[in-house]
């Protein structure tokens, strides 16, 4: 352990690799009982067009993604409070137009000069330090409107119109934590890659909803669940020098699976 | 309290309510019945601002339910189905969103319940659960979606009186959507049956020329509780 901390980029990437999935599994805790389970992996693939299209007009192909991605999170807050199409359609809409415009991109451009798989199956070793203290500003930020609307987040997902006549400003809440989803999805690429990042937001919270009573103790144990897993994902794939992205969603599959049979056994 | 005239709504091309008028003034407990479709729960979203694209007029304390903030001033219970039944929420924490403590619940005999889960609980006990949430504001409105579906016919009996109880207890006006033609023509003072997109109000001891204009000729009341 203590070899592995002697190498800056471990420090980087278990720092990174943290942050992320706290924020994540807390995220995923209010959008898997929603029913946007799949809205990461939705997300991440339009944030793989916006990369082309960074890639291709020469910008930071992050902040291409991000503004991609806050756009098809409005467009879903749209969709939702319209009912235009089942909310996992709409998911689909994104999930396939973002692939399209990525491969039209880069057919265009002809290939790009850049590590694609770095996004499609991260690169969590490569974190800069810059990126890390993006990543804790929007922790910092996240946590702050978490613990500000808790208590309305939990009435929204429990029913969104007993939250509405209870006060609840709903339309705002749900873009707004649409958008902070948004946000984290383009960040949690550079962990656990585009193909994987459903992983982070619903593997913690289903496996925390196998053992936990309450909202409370779900929030709580999928941020345990998560950090554990990320931090030996990344150790295993240190010393067994595999895949970080691989080997955190095989741990957290693996915690799913050993809280299912623990969990049933105490029912 | 609420008025509303010529109200008409469509879901698409499809026309729901067609030019209904009515007023519910305070204190009132108003049944809302009408067969399957007939636009009960559309009448209760309209007056809730769940839906604003209707035409005609609606009031509710003074204002359009798109401009009305002062939520406190209603408390409402929603359709049992739309719970989910995964999600791990207590019913403490269901009441701390409103900033309500447990002891809301002592007042409807179901203090016990704070620690457990709200899917594990039956039928009834999630409904009383729900008016005490409803009911913790001191509403002046209360606005019941078809509350007592799923519920056995004993516990429906216990609701219909708790209603009636805090009707007249509290003046708090309470209007009830409902299948149970048998209870609401026990318990409510008024009713208002929704079918072929218009409303017929009526009272309990007036009601069978409307029912069997709305449910079909051989429609009865008396003898049971539920046709839906």
């Amino acid at each position: 352990m203590i070899e592995v901390l002697q190498y800056q980029f471990m420090q980087n990437a278990l720092l990174g690799g943290i942050m992320i999935a706290t924020l994540c599994s807390m995220m995923g805790t209010f959008l898997v009982p929603q029913r946007f389970s799949l809205l990461g992996d939705g997300l991440a693939h339009l944030a793989f067009g916006g990369i082309a299209l960074g890639l291709l007009l020469g910008v930071n192909p992050l902040i291409t993604a991000g503004i991609v991605c806050i756009l098809g999170a409005l467009y879903l807050s749209y969709n939702k409070s319209q009912e235009k199409v089942y909310g996992e359609s709409a998911i689909a809409v994104l999930l396939t137009v973002g692939m399209a415009i990525a491969i039209l991109l880069i057919s265009i451009a002809g290939g790009f000069n850049v590590d694609l798989f770095g996004y499609l199956f991260g690169s969590i070793l490569t974190i800069t330090p810059i990126e890390l203290y993006i990543v804790l500003l929007v922790l910092i930020f996240i946590s702050m409107f978490l613990w500000h609307n808790y208590a309305d987040l939990c009435l929204y997902t429990f029913h969104q119109g007993l939250a509405q006549v209870s006060g609840v400003k709903t339309a705002w809440l749900g873009s707004t934590f649409l958008v902070l989803t948004a946000i984290t999805t383009v960040l949690s690429i550079r962990i656990v890659g585009i193909l994987l990042i459903t992983a982070l937001i619903v593997l913690p919270v289903i496996t925390a909803m196998q053992i936990s009573r309450s909202m409370r103790e779900t929030f709580i144990y999928s941020i345990i669940i998560a950090n554990i897993s990320v931090v030996i994902g990344i150790l295993l794939s240190f010393y067994l020098d595999l895949a970080p992205s691989a080997m955190i969603v095989l741990v957290l599959a693996f915690c799913y699976g050993i809280c299912s049979l623990v969990g049933r056994r105490f029912e | 309290m609420i008025k509303i005239s010529n109200l008409s709504f469509s879901y698409g091309s499809n026309l729901i309510l067609e030019k209904i008028s009515v007023n519910i003034k305070p204190g009132e407990f108003i049944g809302v019945i009408g067969p399957n479709g007939s636009g009960k729960s559309t009448f209760l979203r309209i007056i809730l601002g769940f839906e604003t694209n209707y035409n005609g007029k609606v009031k509710i304390f003074g204002t359009t339910p798109q401009n009305f903030s002062d939520w406190h001033r209603i408390g409402y219970v929603p359709q049992k189905i739309q719970y989910d039944s995964l999600l791990p929420i207590t019913v403490a924490e269901i009441l701390r969103t409103k900033g309500a403590g447990s002891s809301c619940l002592e007042k409807l005999g179901v203090g016990d319940l704070a620690e457990q889960q709200f899917h594990s609980l039956s039928g009834g006990q999630k409904q009383k659960v729900l008016i005490a949430f409803a009911l913790y504001d001191n509403p002046d409105l209360l606005i019941l979606d078809e509350p007592e579906a799923g519920v056995d016919s004993v516990s429906r009996d216990d609701f219909f009186k708790l209603l009636k109880d805090i009707n007249e207890t509290t003046k708090t006006t309470i209007i009830l959507c409902s299948h149970d033609v048998g209870m609401i023509s026990q318990y409510c003072e008024r009713i208002l049956c929704i079918h072929h997109k218009h409303c017929s109000g009526c009272t309990p001891s007036d009601m069978d020329s409307v029912l069997r204009e709305a449910y079909g000729s051989t429609f009865e009341i008396h003898g049971s509780h539920n046709h839906d």
